[in-house]
């Protein structure tokens, strides 16, 4: 009974543990794994990212010099990121914003 | 006295997934428990057949929500053996340390839902607190909480720095402190006692004779651990293989209690001898024989067959997960017992439905 009381009493006094969300936002970690961000001013349009992405979720398109990604199937697992030789793809530890519809999202090169 | 057939599962509220027990009552005391599972089979192991072999580690990962970092362990291991790549010894200790994290993720993971099971609720959500700590250093890591995809043909993607391990550490250290908290409740506790001992007894016998894995076997007093055969980097660590002889609920719960701080041991011993150097070696060319990989998941052995044929996907891949070999025990526990000790039961053995089906 006297464990219990100290522990009501700590209770009492300790900060909440959990976090007011939409005022207060989880902070990441600098590895976490977020969101793909794609530059398209280096990018050589070769298609390494395509072949290796394990969900199929990325597309090029060499002749139109167009890069797509379908956010509905990327598991982010990070290894586009790995292969890119031009380093265009970097990975984000900021959350993904809720997307508007399910399309590719799709980045055309303008020279 | 007539019989009643009452279906437990696929959707129960103790059980988050697909499993479906027919349970045969005479009165309220079980007779026998028929199982029937196949509901959520999503065809894995043929995927692996289609996509790059080096793809194949991320389909594996995904065959379990808990355990998937020694999913794409032991894939990762068999292929390596079927290439002879032999990866640098930092990378093996890497693996090591982060089974070990995922190891005591999914146990305390386990103890939050048997305390669900028996309507303990409060204790069910300190545990899981307990469980985002460690699951903040699996994100620090590697930047994800479960799905941790840190395993890659010649070794691991991800490295640690002098930072992480200080935060390992430290972490582990505060946690060993507060579960002792939770340990207390758990072993001492009237009501929970109550609620596990002398529930699901399962004979060392019987649980040799039905090949019980994992914590359950260890619960009914036999030093199975496949850890001792020393893959990896566990060779080098000095553990012995932790067992209790109350043969019942309450053995289990013990082992996987004490398993949770003989992680922590093992992460600090490998902390203190990891090695410096590569992390991982380029891999050339194809692999072409087969090889059977196991290796000792927090819920028993796994067991993956892997077959190639010099292309670049696998032509055979078979998945033995631990809870398709507990599922024997489980009906050998359910006959004698009470219906309201069906879920307690059902959730020492650690059911992994997802694993299971693949």
């Amino acid at each position: 009974m006297a464990n219990m009381l100290n522990i009501v009493l700590k209770n009492f006094l300790k900060k909440p543990k959990t976090r007011l969300y939409p005022l207060k936002e989880r902070d990441s970690f600098e590895r976490t794994r977020h969101k793909i961000h794609f530059e398209t001013a280096d990018c050589i349009h070769c298609g390494i990212c395509q072949r290796k992405c394990p969900a199929d979720a990325i597309k090029v398109n060499r002749a139109e010099k167009i890069w797509e990604l379908n956010a509905y199937r990327c598991i982010i697992c990070g290894e586009c990121v790995n292969v890119c030789p031009k380093k265009c793809i970097t990975m984000l530890n900021k959350r993904r914003d809720v997307a508007e519809n399910k399309k590719y999202i799709s980045i055309k090169k303008v020279d | 006295m007539a019989k009643t057939v009452i279906p437990f599962g696929p959707q129960h509220p103790v059980l988050p997934e697909p499993l479906q027990l027919k349970l045969v009552l005479e009165d309220d005391v079980v007779v026998e428990a028929i199982p029937a599972i196949g509901y959520v089979h999503r065809g894995l192991e043929k995927l692996t057949e289609l996509k790059d072999y080096e793809q194949s580690v991320y389909i594996v990962e995904r065959v379990c929500g808990i355990c998937s970092f020694m999913h794409s362990m032991a894939y990762t291991r068999g292929i390596e053996s079927i290439m002879n790549i032999q990866i640098p010894q930092r990378a093996e200790y890497i693996r090591t340390i982060l089974a070990e994290i995922a190891r005591v993720q999914s146990h305390l993971l386990w103890l939050g839902l048997l305390a669900d099971s028996f309507g303990f609720e409060s204790l069910f959500m300190e545990t899981w607190r307990y469980r985002e700590d460690i699951l903040d250093i699996m994100e620090m890591i590697t930047g994800n909480r479960v799905i941790i995809s840190a395993n890659k043909v010649g070794g691991v993607t991800k490295d640690f720095t002098d930072e992480h391990i200080k935060f390992i550490l430290d972490t582990i250290n505060r946690l060993e402190e507060k579960i002792k908290d939770v340990e207390n409740v758990f072993l001492n506790n009237y009501t929970v006692k109550q609620r596990l001992a002398g529930i699901g007894i399962l004979t060392p016998e019987d649980a040799r004779e039905l090949g019980a894995l994992g914590p359950i076997a260890k619960g009914s007093g036999i030093p199975l651990d496949l850890r001792t055969t020393g893959y990896s980097a566990y060779k080098y660590l000095d553990f012995e293989p932790i067992v209790d002889n109350h043969c019942d609920s309450y053995g289990r719960t013990v082992v996987r209690i004490k398993e949770i701080y003989q992680s922590f041991q093992l992460i600090r011993q490998a902390i203190s001898k990891l090695p410096s150097g590569e992390i991982f070696i380029p891999v050339k060319g194809l692999p072409n024989g087969e090889v059977i990989s196991r290796l000792e998941q927090p819920r028993g052995e796994a067991i993956y067959y892997i077959k190639t044929n010099g292309t670049k996907t696998l032509s055979r891949l078979k998945i033995r997960t631990p809870t398709f070999a507990n599922i024997p025990t489980l009906l050998k526990m359910l006959p004698g017992s009470r219906l309201q000790d069906v879920p307690v039961i059902v959730l020492t053995i650690d059911p992994c439905i997802s694993c299971t089906e693949r």
